[in-house]
């Protein structure tokens, strides 16, 4: 561990040199030599895979762009834990860089160093993840209650005639204890129809692992008459999605099955590549919420524009795409799936 | 003068007069001089109107408002104006007045090119129309939302906004609070009288929709409003209102009758007009950031101009809630 920590922050250094060198600045300084650069900070969370992994690659890939096209200069860091990203915040502090993108591991521990970056009048574009409590320059992130909604919105049409009669049972897989799935649950609350019955809950950490052994273990301890009541799932990730499919396309225990759809958030061609097949196999229907690592490039763009002297201000909520067999598709064609799977980032 | 006599007279065919028009590269640097000449020396003006149609645009962002005699609008329209321009948008500002059949008929300019987008400060469309509308068209909601719909919008947190200001009042000390909305902009008003609600109900006061009164936005129809809330048989200590006019309207009616705004009795606005600064007692209120709001829209509606299918934003602008004399009041 420590020595992958080691080469991630070896490679953060060597990204903002190359940044650094990128980009050379005008030698304009100003009557007190303070060096007139601008700077724009991305500050991101580091993984190589997953959600995560493809968002900071985009994060990268757009921060490069945007100073080349506009002469700035960049620095892009990320880190394994809260605490090194706060030490990360005091440093671009020190330097005075022109604006920070952060997108935070853990709203409440980056609490005080984001307040110390706003304290330091330097512009702060919080993304994802909210910092409770917290007002920065902006925020961006997808549309997570949307997303909630929706999927409610979904489920009351596709068991209209079984709510019409009583209740329906579902299971919900929600990811970590970030205000992300807090967001998706409540906004899912407000539509669901009253007789739709979240029966359990679990918290997967966005692990499909994770999430296909909680399946497997809510199969194989649950009464008969418990999981034939299961309706529907609704997750709150597209390879948690993956996950709970494994677990049930595998279970062999004295159960007949109801499930009839799951619910997803993200849009991946993994899952979109099993919308066709699972229908036809497992009389399985899916549909799954855009929610594009392609939407950090509009965190990063925003920072630019600070960068540039423009001013930026409030809550940016990216929208989502209901994506399931009819559509799919269609969404095959869309720019993002053509930056996210076409482009080679 | 048409492009044809301005070809005869520089010895040119009309592609190339069209072309030095249009800025278009290709065409020789002593050709394009004497094709220029000619267009100064006649006071030549080229037909934009077809030269749009030809191109399928027409720098035109049409800007649809409910009503003229809301000034709240016209600080969102200066930031319109000034974001657009610096696009090199023109803006086409036409009113609605609340009637879907007006509204429609505006739209058409999409459809006939005479715009290339929309920004809606109000819509009485239902979300399946708009959704229509945004799948072919750029428009963008300003102030308004209409639930369901899929297009990009920018407003503020209107039941946030709200809550804040109720809870001012509760922290005050009122423990009852009245407030005068209205019946026309359906998204803002629910959100606003939500959030008076969950005030209300995080502080563990009782809440009572009886308290609640809709106007039509009319200084007067608030004078009314104020008149029932006092003869209720526990009348209010604080009145929150949905627009400043509003309050402006509840003010008036509590001076007619010898209550004194600010000691007896507190009242918030919304929107922070002018008016509210210089008024007999100065207005607290909500503020919006009218101007961010129209540049915003602006961003926005080109965003799709640029790229249809890129994906919609929704944007939330901070408010502010700013006190002045109509809240001096301890309850």
């Amino acid at each position: 561990m420590k020595k992958l920590l080691a080469l991630v922050l070896t490679l953060a250094m060597v990204i903002s040199l190359a940044g650094c060198a990128q980009n050379a600045p005008a030698a304009n300084t100003t009557d007190n030599a303070a060096p007139a650069k601008k700077v724009l900070a991305v500050v991101m969370p580091n993984a190589t895979h997953g959600f995560l992994g493809e968002s900071i690659k985009h994060a990268e890939d757009a921060t490069k762009k945007l100073a080349e096209k506009y002469g700035f200069e960049y620095k892009f860091l990320t880190s394994a834990e809260s605490s090194e990203q706060n030490n990360q915040l005091d440093t671009l502090i020190n330097e005075k860089v022109s604006c920070i993108v952060l997108w935070p591991h853990n709203g409440d521990e980056l609490r005080s160093g984001a307040q110390k970056v706003m304290d330091a009048k330097i512009p702060l574009i919080v993304y994802d993840r909210l910092i409770t409590g917290f007002k920065p320059t902006a925020e961006v992130m997808g549309d997570n209650v949307t997303i909630g909604q929706e999927t409610g919105k979904y489920f009351n049409k596709y068991f209209a005639e079984d709510l019409a009669k009583g209740e329906v049972a579902i299971l919900e897989f929600k990811g970590d204890n970030s205000t992300v799935p807090q967001q998706r649950s409540d906004g899912f609350k407000e539509t669901a129809n009253k007789n739709i019955k979240v029966v359990q809950q679990f918290s997967t950490d966005w692990q499909r692992a994770k999430a296909q052994e909680q399946m497997e273990t809510f199969l194989t301890t649950s009464d008969v008459q418990e999981i034939e009541k299961i309706k529907a799932v609704f997750t709150h990730d597209d390879e948690v999605v993956l996950g709970v499919l494994d677990a049930i396309i595998n279970y062999k225990g004295p159960a007949k099955l109801d499930i009839r759809v799951l619910t997803g958030v993200g849009g991946r061609r993994e899952n979109l590549d099993t919308f066709k097949p699972y229908k036809e196999k497992y009389n399985l229907d899916q549909v799954t919420y855009l929610f594009s690592p392609t939407m950090v490039r509009d965190a990063v763009e925003y920072g630019a524009k600070v960068v540039n002297g423009e001013t930026v201000s409030g809550l940016i909520l990216i929208d989502t795409l209901e994506i399931t067999l009819d559509n799919e598709k269609e969404f095959r064609n869309s720019d993002i799936w053509k930056i996210r799977y076409e482009s080679g980032i | 003068m048409t492009i044809k006599d301005i070809a005869k007279l520089a010895g040119v065919s009309v592609a190339t007069v069209s072309r030095v028009i249009n800025d278009d590269a290709g065409v020789a640097e002593k050709l394009r001089n004497r094709v220029l000449q000619v267009i100064k020396e006649t006071n030549y003006i080229p037909n934009t109107v077809g030269r749009n149609l030809r191109k399928s645009k027409s720098d035109m962002i049409l800007v649809m408002l409910p009503t003229l005699s809301n000034p709240f609008y016209a600080k969102i329209l200066k930031g319109i104006e000034k974001r657009a321009s610096e696009h090199d948008y023109g803006i086409l500002v036409s009113v609605t007045h609340h009637e879907s059949r007006i509204e429609k008929k505006y739209l058409k300019m999409l459809q006939m090119k005479q715009a290339d987008g929309v920004i809606s400060l109000f819509s009485t469309l239902i979300a399946e129309e708009l959704n229509d509308l945004a799948g072919k068209y750029p428009i963008v909601q300003c102030c308004e939302y209409t639930e369901g719909a899929h297009l990009p919008y920018v407003m503020i947190d209107n039941k946030k906004a709200a809550y804040e200001a109720t809870k001012y009042f509760i922290s005050s000390g009122h423990k009852r609070i009245g407030m005068i909305s209205g019946s026309f902009y359906e998204s803002s008003e629910r959100a606003r009288e939500q959030g008076y609600k969950e005030a209300l109900m995080d502080s563990g006061l009782p809440f009572d929709e009886g308290y609640i009164f809709k106007s039509n936005y009319k200084p007067e129809s608030a004078m009314e409003m104020c008149r029932k809330l006092l003869d209720m048989p526990e009348p209010p200590t604080a009145v929150l209102t949905v627009s400043d006019t509003l309050a402006i309207g509840a003010i008036k009616y509590l001076k007619s009758v010898g209550v004194e705004v600010g000691k007896d009795m507190d009242v918030i606005g919304f929107d922070n007009a002018s008016i509210t600064r210089v008024y007999d007692p100065t207005i607290s209120t909500v503020s919006q950031p009218r101007y961010d709001l129209g540049t915003v829209s602006v961003d926005l509606v080109i965003e799709k101009i640029n790229n249809l299918s890129t994906v919609n934003k929704g944007i939330i602008l901070p408010h502010e809630l700013i006190l002045r004399e109509s809240t001096r009041g301890e309850a």
